[in-house]
């Protein structure tokens, strides 16, 4: 029997090989490890404590039951469970298409008067434009917020994400560029909403990629 | 470096400069060159990092965040049911049940369909009724009124039938449960229990008995105390009577059939002992 130290050394596939022999502080460690990931991801994606709860227990509860399915050589433990937690997330987001998805939505924006109007992006420490952000994630289709969460908040790899998205590397790259596309719409879209600006527009040599007018 | 490859490098050198995020040292060397030459990309390469600094931020955030110590309860109990089934787990590690949303119409509809089916099991209930209470009548009242001073006396002495509207809602029973209806295999033909002719002795065990189907004058019925139609006195009723072994008639019982012309067994007469 290894010590608490000698388990948090072990990888999670050693852990869960051992967890899945029967030893239960390699399962507890397995789960202390990577449950705050998969809370975290189940929130962000669903904008609900409540859903990111009983998600996180059924990723762990499948792992229990169904663990043999898991190939180690074909995705990481994380990404094996980030999948589980994304099939479970849309199937309950689908199931419950009514709940909210913008959490926030009373507050109202006077957080954003503070953002810089010549970089409304620029200014983002503070605890008022982290609520901006998150309230934007939340506001991406379901199959951008997915890569945004997984590779800016998660900070996966393409691979990583492409394996937990059951999809192809390019696939993830291409979500990706289009889903900080948006964020960053929203984002300027909130700030122009707040401060009246007129369009607000960002010119490149291949066209305006962002134009969002002003009230 | 063109504008449109570093478009597709922008991220990853906006994460790197934010948060050291590994790049490869070429690639990293040419966009980070391209972005000082050309003022949109270096304009992009800014709003790119600004959003990577707030999307590092809401991470930074939330980095404590996880599930409660419950869930960890239950998927311990879960854990170790599924590694010795013979423990019972005394936390069910299945998922807190939320008032379903859009399936808060389940209970209303399934109790509506129960009562459906509780009002739909009363209607056949009573349909049937109906119509061995029709099939018992025309013994009774379905006959043409004889001319004479009975024509106004009563058709018939069973209850009234209850209004349509009352059926479903009450149970109907005889006014006065001296007889009782039977319905019999035979869906034309309603009858009463055996009636011992003697009220001081019992019916007679079913061994060695015959049963033998007469018919007997309608007054018969009112000396059992059934309804009788005083328009139909004069036609006979069918009845079974109970024979014993000793060949002494110890019960009947009135037989009404709907469908079949009357027979007249004039052999048999019945008395009370």
């Amino acid at each position: 029997m290894l010590s608490a130290t000698d388990l948090d050394k072990l990888t999670d596939s050693e852990l869960w090989r051992r967890a899945s022999q029967g030893d239960e502080a390699a399962f507890v460690t397995l789960y202390r490890r990577r449950q705050s990931a998969v809370y975290r991801f189940a929130l962000r994606m669903s904008g609900s404590t409540a859903m990111a709860e009983d998600v996180t227990q059924e990723v762990f509860l499948a792992l229990v039951r169904e663990g043999g399915r898991y190939d180690a050589g074909r995705c990481s433990l994380a990404s094996y469970l980030f999948g589980i937690a994304r099939n479970q997330v849309l199937r309950r987001l689908e199931r419950e298409r009514n709940f909210a998805p913008w959490p926030n939505a009373d507050e109202d924006h006077d957080s954003y008067a503070l953002v810089d109007a010549g970089n409304p992006l620029g200014d983002l420490t503070r605890q008022e434009t982290i609520d901006a952000v998150r309230q934007a994630v939340l506001a991406l289709p379901l199959h951008y917020r997915e890569v945004v969460v997984l590779c800016d908040l998660h900070e996966l790899s393409y691979l990583e994400t492409a394996a937990a998205l059951g999809c192809a590397v390019g696939t993830v790259r291409s979500r990706l560029h289009r889903a900080r596309a948006l964020l960053a719409e929203k984002l300027r879209g909130l700030h122009a909403l707040e401060t009246g600006a007129a369009t607000v527009a960002v010119k490149h040599e291949y066209g305006v990629l962002y134009e969002v007018p002003g009230i | 470096m063109k504008c449109q490859e570093f478009e597709q490098t922008v991220r990853e050198l906006a994460r790197h400069q934010l948060c050291a995020e590994l790049m490869e040292a070429d690639l990293r060397a040419q966009a980070t060159a391209h972005a000082g030459e050309c003022a949109p990309c270096a304009a992009r390469l800014t709003e790119a990092r600004g959003l990577s600094e707030g999307l590092c931020a809401l991470a930074l955030h939330e980095q404590s965040l996880g599930a409660p110590a419950r869930v960890e309860s239950a998927l311990l109990a879960a854990f170790r049911q599924q590694n010795n089934p013979t423990v019972v787990p005394l936390v069910a590690a299945q998922p807190r049940q939320h008032w379903p949303r859009q399936h808060w119409l389940g209970w209303p509809l399934a109790a509506a369909a129960l009562l459906l089916g509780l009002f739909a099991y009363a209607a056949l209930r009573d349909t049937r009724n109906e119509a061995g209470r029709q099939q018992a009548s025309p013994t009774l009242a379905n006959s043409p009124a004889p001319p004479g001073p009975m024509a106004s006396a009563p058709k018939n002495s069973e209850p009234a039938p209850l209004p349509e509207h009352k059926r479903l809602r009450v149970k109907t029973k005889p006014a006065a449960p001296r007889y009782r209806i039977e319905r019999y295999l035979v869906e034309s033909e309603i009858a009463t229990d055996f009636l011992p002719l003697n009220p001081n002795e019992a019916l007679p065990k079913t061994a060695g008995l015959q049963t033998i189907r007469v018919e007997v004058p309608r007054v018969m019925l009112s000396r059992f105390g059934l309804p009788m139609s005083f328009e139909r006195a004069a036609e006979p009723v069918k009845a079974d009577l109970l024979i014993g072994p000793d060949g002494q008639t110890r019960a009947i019982r009135f037989v009404q059939t709907d469908f079949e012309p009357p027979q007249i067994i004039s052999a048999v007469s019945v008395a009370r002992p």
